[in-house]
């Protein structure tokens, strides 16, 4: 009896520090999960919030679909204009209401227009070695300037906001490039998934961090697969293999984790991107369990 | 009387101490343990420790540097777990290497080594090949009857670091200068047999294990078992002419020169999930020119998979993962459930779930626990299947089950039992 008393003093005392400490600041708010509404969630590929729709859009490649979501993640609508657009994966949305999507099906990057009903292809026609070019994931600036991985050639081409080549922001020769954000201020971020390694670049493509390896402890990559960077410089990376985000502050010191493999509400199997807005919410996709988890 | 009794026994214990202290007995005896008396018991080591090559602690008595003689956590009542302690001695195996031999990542020292005494060099329990070949199977090292003189003479440390290498295969040096430091011939491209044999190309830079076995091989000049079509017609397919500016520069940007021919494989790395890599990807996987597997592969599939998947390596022969999908271990069939270029389902699958685990799994095509679109996974409101109860690359439970199928499994999903 002293025993089980004493060991549920023991739970009141730890837990508080474990659900409200580090770990317990990010919290899940809700899950956007397939329903008779929208039909099964195929795979499910980037997810981006439009700040000036206040919207959040999902690329569903394997449905050749695009979800939006109002500000309060309810469900809006569903644009899906047949061949023209096969497998969507990584997408932006720029301030007059365009979308860049990447489309692999047609290797090059696509422009939606909705109230024009268009969809025209990027032209790559003035970019080096376009030939061999293969699209990554896609990041846009508060200025509107697209940022387009080319995973064959290893760099990150910059258009303007009229789509017009402005040339190699950067280019890697040691590290493959997986995924890129770019933050207010412009710096950009990129992650390689094979090396395990997180670089920040100030606008003129400069390096000025690099973070990060792989292997088995906790505060290194399994298989980092995204990343995305807070309001405070705090950079998050998704690592698909431990199901988990892993949290680093802007000098590159892991602070914390969150969730881990599981099915239910709040955990992750096998995540694949993340994207947080101006607000701090956290938008992750839960690739094997076919949802997308909304944490803050 | 009890007191009485009591004050005996102390002056008893406080003479026999004097006794001991003054004849230095217990000092000399807490001070200097002689592990001489080890062998009195251990007698099969008597004869070890005449042998010329003993471990020095070892033929200088001194037991206690490895063993705790009382009392110990670990097998033999060594101190410490194995590779921690030959380590505390033998620093230099302690430093990392970007490829190190796996019983020495284990800290498996005793594997190769006796830490007593050996009639070989350095410890090894067995000589040359034999030592290398007990776990590297010679028939798999070895194909064809033609060997390289160092490989055949089993000087396999000629080419191979057994610790741990900067370089891939643990090789001592870097390909290039690994190979030349014997073959001067090629070093300098003197010799016109050489010359021609690399249809005048300028090999010297290139890696010579792309087209030779440094081990053994059927074929002349050790060339691999299989060769790129391509080779009959001629380099310039792929490459520049030999007397051009650069002639090793292949023709096309990047992968193009692979997919300039491989259409059929050019439109797997236009789906989702794709492979595609820095320049020419291709070659991450395949070797241009010749290889010994099939597909041109670099390696063994497993190989091949986990120069850039280590984690799933680390999974897969994890002490925790007692089961695997059959074959995967041994055969690393990852191409059996896996398309290795690109695909439009989950996890690089050839197919969806169902399709792909039925091809063999018949009779659970027949019958099963509802899946698919009609079967809805409670918890993450998605269609349920074979990977939603089963976890092939690695599981603690029979079956590859994502939990014990006789308390954990069904309740996932049905709650109310």
């Amino acid at each position: 009896m002293l025993k089980k008393s004493l060991f549920v003093i023991l739970i009141i005392l730890i837990l508080p520090f474990n659900a409200f400490g580090k770990k317990g600041a990010i919290n899940i708010i809700t899950t956007l999960t397939s329903n008779k509404e929208i039909g099964f969630l195929g795979f499910i590929d980037g997810v981006f919030f439009d700040e000036n729709k206040k919207r959040l859009y999902i690329a569903d490649s394997s449905n050749s679909r695009i979800l939006s979501y109002d500000s309060e993640l309810k469900y809006l609508s569903t644009f899906e204009p047949g061949g023209d657009l096969k497998h969507p994966t990584s997408l932006v949305r720029t301030s007059d209401g365009r979308f860049l999507v990447v489309e692999p099906s047609r290797r090059g990057v696509l422009t939606i227009n909705i109230r024009q009903k268009s969809i025209e292809q990027v032209n790559f026609f003035k970019v080096p070695k376009a030939e061999a070019f293969y699209p990554g994931n896609i990041a846009i600036d508060s200025g509107d300037n697209i940022y387009i991985i080319d995973r064959a050639n290893s760099r990150v081409l910059l258009f303007n906001p009229n789509l017009q080549f402005k040339g190699e922001v950067l280019r890697d020769n040691k590290t493959r490039i997986s995924d890129i954000k770019v933050d207010k201020q412009g710096n950009i971020y990129t992650l390689s998934t094979i090396e395990g390694i997180v670089k920040k670049y100030d606008g003129s493509g400069k390096k000025i961090l690099e973070f990060g390896r792989r292997g088995k402890d906790k505060t290194e990559f399994s298989f980092p697969v995204s990343l995305a960077v807070d309001e405070k410089g705090q950079i998050y990376v998704v690592d698909q293999h431990k199901s988990k985000v892993l949290v680093f502050n802007k000098s590159g010191r892991f602070l914390f984790d969150f969730s881990g493999l599981g099915w239910r509400e709040g955990r992750l199997a096998y995540p694949s991107f993340i994207f947080i807005n101006n607000a701090g919410t956290i938008f992750v996709v839960d690739r094997d369990n076919s949802r997308i988890s909304v944490f803050r | 009387m009890r007191r009485q009794k009591r004050l005996f026994y102390v002056r008893i214990f406080s003479l026999l101490t004097a006794v001991l202290v003054g004849t230095g007995g217990i000092c000399s005896a807490a001070a200097k343990p002689s592990y001489k008396n080890c062998l009195e018991c251990h007698d099969d080591l008597q004869n070890e420790m005449k042998l010329k090559d003993a471990h020095v602690p070892f033929k200088k008595f001194q037991c206690g540097s490895c063993h705790d003689p009382h009392t110990s956590n670990y097998k033999f009542l060594v101190k410490r777990e194995i590779g921690t302690l030959c380590k505390s001695c033998h620093k230099d195996k302690a430093v990392k290497h970007k490829f190190t031999h796996i019983p020495v990542k284990e800290g498996n020292c005793t594997k190769c080594h006796d830490p007593h005494a050996s009639k070989d060099r350095n410890l090894l329990v067995a000589k040359g090949k034999d030592l290398c070949f007990a776990c590297h199977k010679s028939e798999s090292v070895f194909i064809g009857s033609k060997l390289h003189a160092p490989a055949g003479q089993g000087q396999c440390l000629k080419c191979h670091d057994p610790h741990g290498s900067d370089n891939a295969s643990l090789v001592r040096a870097d390909n290039k200068k690994l190979c030349i430091d014997c073959h001067h011939d090629v070093k300098a491209m003197k010799s016109d047999k050489t010359k021609k044999a690399h249809r005048y190309y300028p090999v010297l830079g290139a890696v010579c294990v792309s087209c030779h076995n440094p081990h053994g091989s059927k074929h002349d000049n050790l060339i691999r078992k299989n060769r790129h079509i391509l080779l009959k017609k001629g380099c310039t397919a792929c490459h520049n002419a030999p007397d051009s500016k650069d002639p090793l520069e292949t023709n096309k940007t990047g992968a193009m020169v692979c997919l300039q021919c491989h259409k059929n494989v050019a439109e797997d790395f236009d789906k989702i999930n794709n492979h595609v890599q820095t320049g020419i990807f291709c070659t991450n996987c395949h070797n241009p020119h010749a290889s010994d597997q099939s597909g041109m592969k670099k390696g063994t599939l497993k190989k091949v998979c986990f120069t850039c998947h280590q984690d799933t390596q680390w999974r897969m022969y994890d002490k925790k993962t007692k089961y695997l999908h059959p074959g995967l271990k041994k055969e690393g069939k990852c191409n059996d459930c896996h398309d290795p270029h690109g695909s439009n389902f989950r996890l690089f699958f050839l197919s969806d779930e169902f399709t792909l685990c039925t091809a063999c799994h018949k009779r659970h095509g027949k019958f099963s626990h509802p899946l698919g679109v009609d079967a809805v996974d409670p918890r993450s409101k998605r269609d349920i299947t074979c990977i939603t109860c089963h976890d092939l690359m690695g599981s603690q439970y029979e079956f590859e089950l994502r939990f014990d199928r006789r308390k954990q499994l069904c309740i996932q999903c049905h709650t109310s039992y």
